[in-house]
């Protein structure tokens, strides 16, 4: 029985001024930085929308890499937005109380329409 | 002649005496004066000096003051061939005489150990020289001498500058020892280092406590040597659901040899995590390691031994190591090596050692560190083991019987030093044990080997509500990241894990062997969110889900205690 590793696969698309990133698998310790070169490397985007559908675990590390986002887009002028959160993500929100500073939304299109009216 | 001429003339002859006296102690204060002034001139160039003096560059200061002292305007320092090193000169004004004028007199300095005074010898710019050469002098042994010269035929070296001369030429000789010592100590100091990192290095590859898994009990105890030796031991729990037990000694002492030791080990448990039998394991690691052992001149002795707790089947090969003993019903079995040691053989094909256990049957691995123990009727060896483990009595368990075995080597050894490190392991079957609702979890601590967490978890947890298995997911995520992070710091180890419940709670114990504590506080306040923390978040998660955490440092490693009351 052997622990294969499941690396953390990253969707990445531009639309308009937000960089979409849909994470899946882990976003923890041994993954995190995948998430934070994706942003770092493209200077287009004022928004960023983080699409959960797929992340199976997020631990502390992936949240403070979350929240690393969420300054990185508010000093361009933006915002981070969660979307999609499962269950297991919002034990995490719930338990750091970090629930009251992410903005979460319920899809990808209600996501990119609340950016497009900024 | 009369009272009065006598008078007269005696009188005289005590002013004489007198003005002498007068004359005498204005020398005497004058030469006091001087020798003050020359001293005081001195001490800052002594003080300046170097330390450690190896070379005659290295006390040319000081040859720089002796001139001083003595107003000579030339100076040579010589050193005589000592160690692998030849004879060394050093001049100032450099090269101002030849050697080759010089040798016989320094040839007789060093016979004789007695100051010379050479004259006429022509110096570089043609002009004639006279030299005053003292010896350096260690533990009586000529090391060395010091020369001072003049270039002045009017002027002669004094009694009070071959006394000066003599007593800085003392000064210098002290310090060309202490160069030695220094060198010396330096070289110890470094060896004592190197051995110290090496038994680091041993010790940390112990485990930190025997595993505990029902139907066997396992005790070991490992006493290394006053001087780093080789022997290491360890244990899997095999995904099989077996116990495998093994035990290295690999041969020679110090850095080497720990360093062998750990790469050993390592493979062990890494090809053990496989689930290959003994025989495999054997098989593999020989191979791996063959090409490295015969070109480093390596050579260890390793036993693997699988125990299946069901069962009570055992298999055991063994590459050279001890004979291991099995005591079935009573009756002892040696297990010899059916294979040569690792690194002797490109390609082995070891046998196995088979045994079916019954309730009480007990295993020993041990080093020849305790059975090569030497007594007046020859050596202890593995009889010596037997006699000294108690009657087969169930009532007896592996930690009672490994230290009555001890206890016995020990007085045997009658208070003499261990000349080898000394490790044996007990493993004693008891069939029928009661079904436990233990779950026991090892895993390397890397960040990517977390990922085990999940299923080893969800085992123990379920069944119980979703929320609380994720919470408890995360909290025990978290713990051994920072485990990983903190006890470890980048450095190889294991996360042990225990977890247990009943119908009220949860505990996980869970022990590391890193080499670094921890700092744990009984509270730990949440990070504002407001301030958009990046840290921090991980010791709270922890507190915030379990009802119970504590810690406490081990002797090697940390423990952390973890409880939750659930509802099931």
């Amino acid at each position: 029985m052997a622990m294969g590793r499941t690396p953390m696969q990253l969707q990445i698309r531009s639309v308009d001024h937000a960089l979409v990133l849909k994470p899946a698998g882990r976003l923890a310790a041994d993954t995190h930085e995948q998430l934070k070169v994706a942003w770092l490397n493209d200077s287009d985007w004022k928004y960023l929308i983080v699409d959960l559908s797929e992340t199976q675990f997020i631990d502390s590390i992936g949240l403070a890499t979350l929240v690393s986002g969420l300054k990185t887009a508010r000093q361009r002028g933006g915002d981070l937005l969660l979307v999609n959160t499962t269950n297991s993500i919002r034990i995490i929100l719930d338990l750091t109380s970090m629930n009251r500073v992410f903005q979460t939304m319920p899809s990808i299109e209600e996501a990119l329409l609340w950016v497009s009216a900024q | 002649m009369g009272l009065g001429a006598m008078n007269s003339h005696s009188d005289t002859a005590t002013d004489d005496n007198e003005e002498r006296i007068f004359q005498l102690e204005a020398e005497l204060e004058a030469m006091t004066a001087a020798l003050a002034q020359a001293w005081d001139q001195l001490v800052p160039f002594l003080q300046a000096a170097p330390t450690h003096a190896e070379t005659t560059r290295d006390i040319a200061p000081l040859l720089e003051s002796i001139m001083a002292a003595v107003d000579a305007p030339m100076g040579i320092v010589y050193l005589v061939p000592h160690d692998d090193k030849s004879a060394e000169v050093f001049a100032l004004p450099a090269d101002v005489v030849s050697l080759s004028a010089l040798q016989k007199h320094l040839d007789e300095l060093i016979s004789t150990g007695k100051p010379v005074h050479i004259s006429s010898i022509v110096a570089w710019n043609s002009k004639p020289t006279h030299w005053m050469f003292t010896p350096m002098l260690v533990d009586n042994r000529v090391v060395g001498a010091i020369g001072v010269g003049l270039d002045d035929k009017h002027r002669e070296f004094s009694a009070a500058d071959a006394r000066l001369v003599l007593r800085m030429t003392e000064r210098v000789s002290s310090q060309m020892v202490a160069a030695d010592l220094a060198a010396s100590k330096a070289r110890e100091a470094k060896l004592a280092h190197e051995l110290q990192i090496a038994g680091l290095i041993q010790r940390s590859i112990q485990p930190p406590s025997e595993p505990e898994i029902p139907g066997l009990e396992v005790a070991a105890d490992w006493k290394p040597a006053a001087s780093v030796g080789g022997d290491a031991w360890g244990w899997v729990f095999q995904p099989s659901g077996r116990l495998a037990c093994f035990m290295v000694d690999v041969a020679g002492k110090g850095l080497p040899a720990a360093l062998a030791a750990v790469s050993l080990h390592t493979a062990l448990k890494m090809v053990l995590r496989l689930d290959y039998s003994p025989v495999e394991v054997l098989r593999t690691v020989n191979h791996e390691f063959y090409d490295v052992y015969t070109s480093a001149g390596i050579l260890a002795t390793a036993t693997v031994v699988a125990f299946d707790p069901a069962t009570g089947n055992v298999e055991q090969a063994n590459a050279g190591h001890t004979p291991s003993l099995v005591r079935q019903s009573g009756e002892w079995r040696r297990w010899k090596a059916t294979m040569p040691p690792l690194g002797v053989l490109e390609d082995v094909e070891p046998t196995p050692q088979c045994a079916q256990l019954s309730d009480g049957d007990l295993m020993l691995l041990y080093s020849d560190g305790l059975s090569e123990i030497e007594t007046d009727d020859g050596w202890w060896l593995d009889e010596g083991l037997v006699r000294a483990a108690p009657e087969s009595d169930s009532s007896w368990s592996a930690r009672q019987i490994i230290n009555a075995i001890l206890d016995a080597a020990h007085d045997v050894r009658a208070g003499k030093p261990l000349h080898d490190d000394q490790t044996i392991v007990g493993i004693r079957y008891r069939a029928g044990a009661k079904p436990s609702t233990l779950h026991m979890l090892t895993i390397a601590a890397t960040y990517e080997a977390l990922e085990g967490l999940k299923p080893f978890i969800i085992g123990v947890v379920e069944p119980a509500p979703e929320k609380t298995l994720s919470q408890i997911m995360l909290a025990v995520h978290e713990l051994c990241a920072n485990i990983v992070e903190h006890a470890y710091a980048g450095s190889e180890g294991e996360i042990y894990i225990e977890a247990d419940h009943d119908a009220e709670r949860l505990w996980f114990l869970i022990r590391d062997a890193g080499p670094h504590t921890y700092q744990a506080p009984d509270y730990v306040a949440a990070p504002d969110p407001s301030s958009l923390p990046e840290s921090g978040w991980g010791i709270y998660i922890l507190h915030r889900v379990m009802d119970k955490v504590e810690y406490r440092r081990l002797s090697a490693g940390n423990e952390w205690f973890l409880e939750k009351r659930i509802s099931r």
